[in-house]
């Protein structure tokens, strides 16, 4: 197996000292960077607004999924809020996706499906069991990350692996 | 699919991570490449072909070129 040393060597970064990003590690992290950005703009704003409002009662008892929220913002904000998350969000996936390479493009494909199969699945079930009291209602936010879950390491093993 | 990549990599004294950046694909993409875990598309082949000025065939293995495919 090849080491670290010697996967890095002869790529331009060599006798520089330290480590320099190759272009596509530049641009992976770039993307990575302006999602937190991104994400980071959006809760500050809903944080300054949930804060500034009157009826600001942060409820301790939140589940994500459940019928109370954490704290309340006008609707004006969650539209906006909505609004940067949604553009941003698709403006950075698309340049993801026009970076990676056809071998990464495999990996994204396999993990989709996986994911894909693996909410039909566990929504279907769940409610199947619900139907018998045996689990509470579905929560959205658990069959996500469920499913977010098994698509990223289908992601990474089909990446790395 | 078997092929020779890794041999002609060895050749020119590249690191995956060289090779990679040649073909501007990532380093991971190089290495299932070589291991045989993916296969590349046409295009990518036809890229690596140049790149060591090749033929595809002399470089990937026709894996059913001897049997009864047809």
């Amino acid at each position: 197996m090849m080491s670290l040393q010697e996967a890095t060597m002869g790529d331009g970064r060599e006798g520089e000292g330290k480590k320099r990003l190759t272009k596509r590690e530049f641009r992976y992290w770039g993307v990575g960077l302006s999602s937190l950005v991104l994400i980071t703009i959006v809760m500050t704003f809903l944080g300054y607004f949930s804060s500034k409002n009157p009826a600001f009662v942060r409820n301790s008892h939140y589940v994500p999924g459940g019928d109370v929220a954490p704290f309340f913002v006008p609707p004006s904000v969650a539209i906006i809020a909505s609004a940067i998350l949604v553009i941003g969000l698709i403006a950075i996936f698309t340049y993801l996706h026009r970076i990676v390479d056809e071998q990464e493009q495999s990996a994204w494909m396999w993990a989709n499906t996986v994911s894909w199969y693996a909410t039909c699945l566990i929504a279907l079930i769940w409610d199947i069991l619900h139907l018998a009291q045996m689990v509470p209602p579905i929560q959205g936010y658990w069959v996500l990350f469920i499913s977010a879950t098994t698509g990223c390491i289908v992601w990474i093993w089909k990446k790395y692996f | 699919m078997k092929n020779r990549l890794k041999v002609l990599r060895a050749e020119r004294d590249w690191s995956q991570a060289e090779l990679a950046g040649r073909l501007d694909v990532s380093r991971q993409a190089v290495n299932a490449i070589e291991t045989g875990k993916y296969d590349p598309s046409l295009p990518l082949a036809f890229k690596i072909g140049r790149l060591f000025d090749r033929n595809i065939e002399e470089i990937f293995d026709d894996e059913f070129a001897g049997g009864d495919n047809g």
